[in-house]
């Protein structure tokens, strides 16, 4: 069975909101603290519009709050079609495609509040996060690194690390999927019931010596040494 | 009664600092701060918890962020940080980094620290480390660097940019990148403090700062680095929309992403570069500290040069904390507006636009914070 265009928009608006949700915890503006720069108050209906959006991080805490989740819930689902209603009114969008986005924003906020709420049957988790980059930018780092390391005269044990590092990561991403999904359920193994999450260091992996070989491979084809 | 909302809370948990950064920004380095104005305590104050419980019972703030002086310098500080993730806030810790063994970086980022913001301000060492006043700086924050990417922590990486080091931008930035940095705050120095007895020393030109902008913009594109410029830069000065791929930030004062700070004593200000002092924890509610009207002066001020300025309410004259640091008014133009006035113009408003100034911002000011910023505030916590 398909799905419906319905399901969709509530996919599109979940996914907007995941997206919103990573740029808060990415580097942006502010004196000292990442955060997004000052709204420029301008108020137009558009910047009503896309207010709702940037409150989904309030709805996430006030979520904790069953009544005043609710609440937040509400408001942000009212204030969102008001904007919309106000577009529609100034001509500048279809009534059609406001509906389409107000179904986007309520299947967002809602999606958030779920995750948020302390409800039973959706426990919120924060599961371990082993972030590492792009298996091409990792490479890209260790160039670098190695060419500042001779051009900034570096501490070489410095340099040995962060270069084991990169290569940690590399050879993370090398391992195939089904041993990527059995560490992290080593992981949830160890972490048991009490929400302690151990260091991926601290486990003893059991990675094949072909994952291994296969690991040394990409990191030498990364770095453009398989020819040396 | 429904708690403040805030992006964030700063905390300096110490003032001492085991570095001598010239253009160190913290009020309390300057001499005309009155010493009766801020919390100085020779012996870092014992336990924090109290405070920590005290305020964020009192407000809605997801995001703490632990600066100084130098954080580390508090041997009780993974305590601090585990206290603070068990009451589910995620942390920054502003840091120099000079102090974060691998083994503390470990134990800061198992206790919960999302992410540090270290300095590093050259490729050269004897640049990086004179800049910091402290032999050893550059070795220390890219050791520092390392290790909290070896134990899959977080960093980003700040360059203050000066005369002394700004053309040491591209291969600061290429650094930071190949230490897996996760973004660079690009910040102009902002005199204050230490800082501001150096003003025509470090404060870069404006002709300096779009050669560093142009540099920032190409290499945040070509290493997928997201660089922010977190010290307002006035657009009458530099535009900014032509560094697309740059963030950006203004004054956040009395809005939700205003960036309250409190020190050891519970004295709160609008933030960690002001010395305005607006209440005290200890005495007053939380929300009645960061009252619109509490702040109103220090958000409506701008200098009279920027009265007329179509930009005025976005760009707000630059940092008003740093006019108030080095000029004792916040109706002064802040230093890099000041030094540079003679290539700036008030911005004209959009040709079709029916622009109206506000008429609160057209007032000229009567008053400034000194009143506010002199009000005794306590030295010692008091328990209730």
């Amino acid at each position: 069975m398909g799905t419906t265009r319905r399901e969709f928009m509530r996919d599109v608006g979940i996914s907007i909101a995941a997206l919103l949700a990573m740029r808060c915890t990415s580097c942006q503006p502010t004196c000292y603290t990442p955060v997004p720069p000052t709204p420029s108050g301008r108020g137009s209906e558009w910047d009503r519009l896309r207010q709702p959006w940037l409150d989904l991080d309030l709805l996430a805490r006030d979520a904790q709050d069953s009544e005043r989740g609710q609440a937040t819930l509400d408001r942000l689902k009212a204030e969102h079609r008001a904007a919309l209603d106000a577009l529609v009114s100034a001509g500048q969008i279809e009534p059609a495609v406001a509906d389409e986005m107000q179904i986007a924003f309520e299947g967002a906020a809602w999606h958030i509040w779920r995750a948020n709420a302390p409800m039973t049957c959706y426990v919120p988790s924060i599961g371990p996060e082993y972030w590492v980059q792009g298996a091409s930018n990792l490479a890209r780092q260790a160039d670098v690194l190695t060419e500042m390391a001779s051009a900034a005269d570096l501490d070489p044990n410095t340099v040995a690390e962060a270069q084991a590092a990169i290569e940690q990561d590399i050879a993370y991403l090398s391992l195939p999927e089904e041993e990527q999904q059995a560490i992290m359920e080593r992981v949830m193994a160890e972490a048991g019931t009490g929400g302690e999450y151990p260091a991926l260091w601290e486990l003893d992996l059991e990675v094949s010596p072909e994952s291994a070989e296969a690991a040394r491979l990409l990191v030498d084809l990364l770095l453009g040494r398989q020819n040396e | 009664m429904i708690k403040p909302h805030l992006s964030t809370l700063i905390f300096e948990v110490t003032q001492a600092c085991d570095h001598a950064c010239i253009y160190c920004y913290n009020t309390w380095r300057h001499p005309n701060v009155r010493p009766d104005t801020m919390e100085r305590t020779a012996t870092l104050p014992t336990d924090l918890r109290p405070l920590f419980t005290h305020v964020l019972d009192q407000v809605d703030c997801s995001l703490v962020t632990l600066t100084g002086g130098e954080p580390l310098l508090r041997p009780d500080l993974p305590e601090i940080v585990r206290f603070l993730a068990d009451r589910g806030k995620r942390i920054n810790l502003i840091t120099n980094g000079h102090r974060l063994t691998d083994s503390l970086a470990a134990e800061l980022i198992r206790a919960g620290v999302t992410l540090f913001e270290l300095p590093l301000l050259s490729h050269h060492r004897e640049t990086h480390d004179r800049l910091s006043g402290a032999p050893g700086a550059f070795d220390a924050v890219l050791a520092a660097l390392a290790h909290i990417r070896t134990h899959r922590g977080q960093a980003v990486v700040v360059f203050v940019a000066t005369r002394h080091n700004i053309a040491d931008l591209y291969p600061a930035l290429k650094l930071a990148f190949a230490f897996g940095a996760r973004g660079v705050m690009l910040n102009r120095f902002n005199p204050g403090g230490r800082g501001a007895a150096h003003i025509e020393e470090l404060l870069p030109t404006v002709e300096q700062m779009r050669g560093a902008l142009a540099v920032a913009e190409a290499a945040t594109q070509e290493f997928g680095l997201p660089i922010s410029c977190s010290i307002p830069i006035q657009p009458c000065l530099i535009d900014l929309d032509d560094y697309p791929h740059l963030g950006r930030g203004y004054c956040a004062a009395g809005s939700s992403r205003a960036y309250y700070t409190l020190d050891t004593a519970g004295n709160v200000r609008p933030c960690n570069h002001s010395p305005t002092v607006l209440g005290n924890v200890w005495e007053e509610p939380f929300a009645d500290i960061i009252a619109p009207s509490r702040l109103a002066d220090f958000v409506a001020a701008v200098p009279p040069f920027c009265v007329p300025c179509a930009r005025r309410d976005e760009c707000q004259g630059g940092c008003k904390a740093a006019a108030q640091v080095c000029y004792g008014d916040l109706y002064a133009e802040e230093p890099f507006l000041h030094l540079n006035s003679p290539l700036a113009h008030p911005l004209p408003p959009p040709p079709t636009s029916n622009f109206q100034p506000p008429i609160s911002n057209l007032q000229l000011p009567t008053s400034n914070l000194q009143g506010a910023q002199y009000a005794k505030p306590r030295t010692e916590p008091t328990r209730r």
